[in-house]
């Protein structure tokens, strides 16, 4: 669903202050901050960072370009760890039982549980591996329009806290009441706006 | 402008009136479509109609999907106070096709099918950004062209002309299909 793919999936944000002379640089600089760290750390649930659009799996923004024509380029890649939930039932159940066998005890305490549930938790993060998600982004810089190439809620959310984070500006998704205001400039026009009843009721 | 929250929300019918003037009007007016958005529209392959059950109807969500899908139950739908989630068109613009489906709570694009670009072969910087470009400009003409078209949707909108040619016209449309 990505840039280049033949089905595409585009939302669509507005960049706050787009103006500045530098603009360059300080994209690269937050580009490079925050790029996909390289070294793993195993014990994590999920990493993401900026990525070149060209090398997503060997983020080195000093090598692969990120500015193409009036576009800035890149990709926010996102590395998740998933447990099988049925995985970690089954051995929860055989670690209980081993415990209850152990202990000579007939029940587990909530809080054993919890605590039980949260070492094999970490054992199986330390087994699995991560998976990558790509996810696409355009910024043209001189209308200050973005198009992030993913339609996850999740994933626009970490896009939209990583891009403030990165390049210290402000993104607002385009929705309805944006589009208009961005073109009319009038918000007392479109606040004075109430559904219309089209069919049997107001939409 | 108001906190954007909020606006999402209050402001989310916006969006399911729009999809419901788009497909009116790629069926009763391709003129106005084809002066603001510089293209020919006609409804594509799916719809997605909810009722969110205000007003004492019963809550309610209609998909329609299949290249010979058939629009009725779509209508009765809109016609019981239901509004348009997303619908898909087909759209020309010059002599490129495209078709999407649309969403109406942020006009967000999924399943965009641009004209088809010559993929670049191997690593080649100068075929990838080319294609990278293309395929960037093509994604920008069918937002431009959309864009056009909501802007005179909300110029309609917020002018005489809605409540006295546009809305009568849908609801004779919806009430006599």
């Amino acid at each position: 669903m990505g840039l280049l793919s033949s089905s595409q999936t585009i939302i669509r944000y507005q960049v706050e202050d787009i103006k500045e002379e530098q603009i360059i640089e300080t994209i690269r600089a937050g580009l490079i901050k925050h790029a996909m760290p390289e070294i793993i750390e195993e014990n994590q649930e999920i990493m993401a960072g900026w990525v070149p659009f060209e090398a997503p799996y060997t983020p080195d923004f000093e090598l692969k370009p990120f500015q193409y024509g009036s576009e800035f380029i890149f990709s926010l890649r996102v590395d998740k760890k998933t447990i099988p939930a049925k995985a970690l039932a089954l051995q929860l159940a055989v670690a209980i039982q081993e415990k209850l066998k152990e202990t000579g005890r007939d029940f587990i305490s909530r809080n054993e549980k919890a605590e039980m549930k949260e070492i094999i938790t970490e054992k199986f993060m330390l087994r699995q591996p991560f998976v990558p998600t790509i996810h696409e982004v355009s910024w043209n810089y001189e209308t200050g329009i973005v198009m992030f190439y993913s339609g996850q809620k999740a994933a626009n959310e970490m896009f939209e806290s990583f891009f403030l984070k990165s390049f210290n500006r402000r993104i607002h998704r385009l929705f309805p009441y944006t589009i208009a205001f961005e073109h009319l400039n009038d918000d007392e026009a479109i606040m004075n706006l109430t559904p219309s009843e089209i069919g049997g009721a107001a939409c | 402008m108001l906190d954007i929250a909020t606006a999402f929300n209050k402001y989310a019918f916006l969006g399911s009136e729009f999809l419901t003037w788009l497909w009116w009007a790629s069926e009763h007016d391709q003129d106005t479509i084809l002066e603001n958005g510089k293209t020919v529209i006609s409804i594509g392959k799916g719809i997605v109609i909810v009722d969110d059950g205000k007003s004492n109807r019963p809550k309610l969500k209609i998909s329609i999907t299949g290249t010979d899908a058939g629009y009725k139950e779509a209508i009765m739908a809109l016609r019981g106070g239901g509004s348009i989630k997303e619908i898909n068109f087909n759209c020309s613009i010059g002599d490129n096709e495209f078709s999407f489906t649309i969403k109406s709570d942020d006009l967000s694009l999924k399943g965009l099918k641009t004209p088809s670009i010559e993929s670049p072969r191997g690593s080649d910087e100068d075929e990838i950004e080319g294609a990278v470009l293309e395929k960037i400009y093509l994604d920008q003409v069918i937002f431009e062209c959309l864009d056009g078209l909501f802007v005179h949707f909300i110029n309609s909108r917020l002018s005489g002309d809605w409540t006295y040619t546009v809305l009568p016209a849908m609801r004779l449309w919806i009430n006599e299909a």
